[in-house]
């Protein structure tokens, strides 16, 4: 293992730290990698946000007979800070709206976002001026959940999705999608 | 229980020219009262023929008739053994109920506000505030409840569009789906 001295002007993402920076210690940074998403995918701890109807699905998916803990995820937090991933369930409205953007601002990164049921995915059955045609116009989703309510079997299945989707990442993904080494918070 | 008809011919016998049609469609006693009349009208049935609740207060637009607004407010008379507990009313003291209408024209959207005979009313004018634009005179705090505050136009107006993203049938679901954010991955 090399030791890279760093000067302040170096900023060095892990991926590249691991690397070295010519890039020649590849086979510790894709182990790394399978590690810690390994470990990402099996803790991820959804924020509660039931909004309507989908919200009773998602407490059923948390129950006794389709048990989220089996996932790691029995702990929903209703703190966004300590959260890692936002359910979205059910209606939002255009009142609401803010609100969940400021929530989905509030979580650190590496976050995801599951936009369960039809009406956070698309506006469902409700075209209207009071809702907002799916969650996606305020928020970046990655697992789109159908259903009028999706059945907990279903809500599973999506997160086992998800669950794909965090170990094909690489470790820094959320860097590339979000573009830069951060997210700038401020005025 | 729709023995609110005797109040109905008190409200005529007393208010005479301000009352402009007292019927009983469906057998609910309803009474159109003219607007200057509105708060006294409730004041005496509240406070000489016994109607202690107020069930709401509402608003209809009929879109292309002159006055274009009616305001719906239902009173019920709860009587004493229903308010000492009794979950049915005895049938010589029964739960009499009445609908008031107030026309109002599309020109000149202001209305006396209730809020001071029955506080009830303060959320309910402020929902009709926010979906029709009726402007109530003499309410506290009269702002939006259900639409943002920076929303702008009345939903419930017959010409306020319902939606807002085009309607998706058949034939055209899917140049509007392409459209849509989750099209993009």
């Amino acid at each position: 293992m090399s030791v890279t001295i760093l000067s302040p002007d170096d900023i060095l993402t892990p991926d590249q730290f691991a690397d070295g920076k010519t890039g020649e210690m590849g086979f510790v940074t894709t182990t790394l990698a399978k590690g810690v998403n390994w470990a990402r995918a099996n803790s991820v701890w959804p924020a509660l946000f039931g909004l309507a109807c989908c919200a009773i699905e998602m407490m059923h998916s948390q129950m006794a007979r389709n048990d989220m803990s089996r996932f790691g995820m029995e702990l929903m937090r209703a703190s966004p800070r300590q959260s890692d991933l936002i359910i979205v369930a059910g209606r939002l409205s255009r009142k609401m709206a803010p609100v969940i953007r400021r929530i989905y601002d509030q979580m650190p990164e590496p976050k995801w976002v599951i936009s369960m049921g039809d009406c956070a995915s698309c506006g469902g059955i409700f075209n209207n001026y009071a809702l907002v045609q799916g969650v996606d116009e305020v928020i970046p989703v990655d697992v789109y959940v159908a259903g009028c309510p999706p059945r907990p079997e279903a809500l599973m299945y999506g997160i086992m999705k998800l669950h794909e989707k965090i170990q094909a990442e690489g470790m820094d993904s959320w860097r590339d999608r979000k573009g830069g080494l951060g997210i700038q918070v401020g005025s | 229980m729709k023995s609110g008809q005797a109040d109905l011919d008190a409200l005529v016998e007393r208010f005479a020219d301000k009352i402009l049609a007292a019927a009983a469609p469906l057998g609910e006693p309803t009474a159109l009262v003219a607007r200057e009349a509105y708060r006294d009208v409730v004041r005496f049935l509240r406070d000489e023929r016994g109607y202690n609740l107020l069930r709401d207060v509402t608003a209809v637009d009929y879109h292309t008739v002159e006055p274009r607004y009616h305001i719906v407010a239902h009173l019920a008379a709860l009587p004493a053994s229903m308010l000492a507990g009794n979950a049915t009313p005895s049938p010589d003291d029964p739960l009499r109920t009445l609908r008031i209408k107030v026309p109002v024209p599309a020109d000149d959207t202001v209305v006396d506000s209730l809020v001071p005979l029955f506080p009830t009313a303060n959320f309910h004018e402020r929902e009709t505030w926010d979906l029709f634009g009726i402007e109530f005179a003499g309410h506290p705090d009269l702002r939006r409840i259900l639409m943002p505050e920076d929303y702008e136009g009345f939903p419930l107006r017959k010409d306020h569009p319902l939606v807002y993203e085009e309607i998706a049938f058949s034939f055209n679901q899917e140049e509007i789906y392409a459209k849509k954010p989750f099209a993009r991955k």
